[in-house]
């Protein structure tokens, strides 16, 4: 432990990579999510004293990566608008590839709906369902108030609802 | 497929595989050690893992913050000279049966699989710490266990405290005997005396912190630790 202060980081680093890389690649940072993620770490570090200390780590981690994974967005948006939003949207082999996985296709249609959702919906969506955060933490990491965290959820759950149906009903009937 | 879509997202959320790129770490790492560090961090880090025991770290709600990171509530670490008597591990002192211990404390306490039912229980005054004690070949084992959400209670000064893993988690090794101070829950440090500790292992169980102090070594701390899991 002599070795200092940075010991002390590259633990937080390890506990909390896994968390990062995820929430970054589920908003959507696609092939930058490394960088994101190192960009958020060294930011977060480097912001260690404007950190509100009565409040967890994660979160307050977190809303780094979601902004440099907006920033990075931004930057390939304004590259060329349209087109690139599908380099950086969520590939399906998110879902293990390799792994045994029940209902593929659904899932895939599923996580495939969610992506098309409008970008403040499906990212209360991906905040809340698939990174499995509570209300007040979505609230931190998106910077909103827990209200709109709340009716934002309903909506794109609703508007979800809707889509999946019918698509279902699309299959259905072919 | 389940039925609700709440439902159908968790499932999703269980299959979706993001790996952490090698690498990532080191390189982070790499850019921290190089970048001018915040002093204010520096001072944190320390206050938690170098010294100021008398600098009152106590005040700092960083410092706080910081083992809460690290999830080793009512524990901190700070360096000091390395104490050279032989140390004693002081045996629970009490005849209070386990299940009463448990009862007053408010929760189970731990009892490693490896040590077997313990020789003594001990619950302390205001019933935050329970104590098992041991007596075995290699002298007295004792371990306290607390809520992690009781603060400060044990400060230690050791120079060569590192981090050690129980089951897969973080866990804190401290092989070289100690000064250890016992801090009330009232904040109050100099109502008990401090005393010198054997080397001691610290770690979590759901949200006890534990520590087992004896004359043990670092393979054999852990295989007890784990044997409680």
């Amino acid at each position: 432990m002599r070795a200092g202060d940075t010991d002390a980081y590259a633990v937080l680093v390890r506990r909390h990579a896994p968390m990062a890389m995820r929430t970054a690649v589920l908003l959507g940072a696609g092939g930058d999510a490394e960088d994101v993620v190192q960009e958020a770490l060294v930011k977060a570090y480097r912001s260690l004293d404007r950190f509100r200390t009565d409040r967890p780590f994660r979160p307050w981690l977190l809303r780094i990566v979601a902004n440099e994974t907006r920033n990075a967005h931004r930057g390939v948006v304004r590259r060329s608008a349209r087109e690139e939003r599908a380099t950086t949207s969520l590939p399906p082999e998110l879902i293990d590839p390799a792994a045994e996985v029940a209902d593929r296709e659904e899932k895939e249609r599923l996580l495939a709906a969610v992506q098309r959702l409008p970008e403040a919906m499906g990212r209360v969506v991906v905040c809340r369902c698939l990174l499995d955060l509570d209300e007040a933490s979505t609230a931190v990491v998106l910077g909103v108030p827990r209200g709109t965290v709340k009716s934002r959820l309903s909506r794109g759950l609703k508007r979800l609802r809707e889509e999946l149906g019918s698509t279902r009903e699309e299959v259905d009937h072919a | 497929m389940p039925e609700t879509l709440e439902e159908q997202l968790a499932a999703l959320a269980g299959d979706l595989k993001v790996d952490v790129p090698d690498g990532l770490e080191a390189a982070v790492m790499e850019r921290v050690r190089t970048t001018r560090p915040v002093r204010r961090w520096r001072r944190w880090a320390a206050g938690v893992f170098l010294g100021l025991l008398a600098g009152g770290v106590v005040a700092s709600p960083v410092g706080a913050t910081i083992r809460e990171w690290f999830g080793f509530h009512g524990v901190s670490v700070t360096s000091g000279d390395p104490a050279t008597e032989e140390p004693t591990v002081p045996p629970a002192t009490g005849d209070v049966r386990l299940e009463d211990a448990a009862e007053r404390a408010g929760f189970d306490p731990v009892v490693p699989e490896a040590l077997g039912a313990p020789d003594a229980v001990e619950i302390s005054q205001d019933a935050a710490v329970v104590s098992l004690s041991w007596e075995t070949d290699g002298g007295t084992v004792r371990l306290d266990e607390f809520r992690g959400s009781v603060e400060p209670l044990f400060w230690k000064t050791a120079p060569d405290a590192g981090f050690a893993t129980v089951s897969g988690r973080d866990a804190l090794w401290i092989p070289v005997p100690h000064e250890v101070t016992v801090v009330s829950p009232d904040g109050d440090v100099r109502n008990l005396p401090s005393r010198l500790a054997a080397p001691t292992l610290v770690w979590l169980h759901d949200d006890l912190t534990l520590r087992l102090e004896g004359d043990l070594t670092q393979e054999e701390a852990t295989a007890i630790a784990e044997s409680g899991e």
